[in-house]
């Protein structure tokens, strides 16, 4: 049975119970039932139905004392805390760039968006039907204005915030359902 | 699980820290003692999960008095005795036990149901 016992050590280690306490419960758990098996008893006799499950026996009895999450140096809690704040950051960077990133304009619409391809002509710097005539090759080929590059550019962003904004609050929520999962020990 | 198994522990899951108090009542008692002295008068925890969350939930909740004391021929132990207030909640808990028995009683106690074979 030490290795039941050795099991509930390891939770209430993963768990952040502090060592003095962990150690006192392991203590106590390993007398009674070496009493117990000392008696003729099984283990169950001790841990009832927890026998066939250490590590959710073990969670309950900490969680009942109010042990879960005091001391999470070496559990796993901080590790979701980190991860919350991660996807809070990712939240708020993502929220910063939809934003404050202007939404591209008219022109850059033009320019980015389906190619205009149809050729004109037109005369310069004299009246109709005077002087040479210039071919104006299709705008597809020709590089974007300045404005429309800028515009561009601000409409990649906000799709990159956009999809920062998603994957933080999906994130968040994510950690949100385990923190939950793992406050709920099971009843005994 | 059989249905009369299941009614058993739900019965028996609603009740024990009453019954739990009541036993460390009659003197300090450390956690395997505790399942002693219920088995003696008839209520084996086997199958019904655990005595030591619920002994957790009473000393977070002040009930139960705990310290450590050598017990016979073996290693020191965690011995447990109800609070002032643990003997508070035990009263308290002792009559709606009662009130609840005999309104269940005066329901189940007069039936009688015959099984054709």
């Amino acid at each position: 049975m030490n290795d039941f016992v050795e099991e509930c050590r390891r939770e209430w280690k993963r768990l952040g119970v502090p060592d003095p306490i962990a150690n006192e419960m392991a203590a106590d758990l390993a007398a009674d039932i070496a009493e117990a098996e000392a008696e003729g008893a099984s283990a169950e006799t001790v841990v009832g139905s927890g026998a066939f499950d250490p590590r959710s026996f073990a969670r309950a009895w900490a969680a009942e004392r109010g042990l879960v999450g005091q001391a999470p140096a070496t559990g796993g809690r901080w590790k979701l805390w980190a991860a919350l704040a991660f996807c809070a950051a990712l939240v708020f960077v993502g929220a910063v760039l939809v934003l404050l990133t202007p939404a591209p304009s008219v022109q850059a619409r033009l320019a980015v968006g389906a190619p205009f391809t149809r050729s004109f002509h037109f005369r310069a710097g004299a009246p109709p039907g005077v002087g040479p005539r210039f071919v104006v090759p299709p705008m597809a080929s020709v590089a974007p204005p300045p404005l429309a590059r800028i515009d561009a550019v601000r409409s990649s962003v906000t799709t990159v915030g956009v999809v920062l904004l998603a994957a933080g609050l999906v994130g968040i929520a994510l950690v949100a359902a385990l923190g939950v999962g793992r406050r709920r020990p099971k009843a005994y | 699980m059989a249905v009369g198994e299941g009614r058993r522990t739900q019965l028996l899951r609603g009740v024990l820290d009453l019954c739990l108090l009541a036993v460390m009542q009659e003197g300090p008692a450390y956690g395997y003692e505790m399942t002693k002295r219920l088995r003696a008068r008839g209520l084996s925890i086997v199958g019904e999960g655990s005595i030591y969350p619920l002994l957790g939930r009473l000393e977070r909740e002040g009930l139960v008095e705990t310290y450590r004391a050598a017990s016979d021929g073996g290693p020191p132990r965690k011995y447990y005795r109800p609070s002032a207030d643990g003997l508070r909640a035990l009263a308290a808990g002792v009559s709606e036990w009662r009130t609840a028995r005999d309104a269940l009683d005066s329901v189940l106690g007069p039936v009688e149901v015959e099984m054709a074979s």
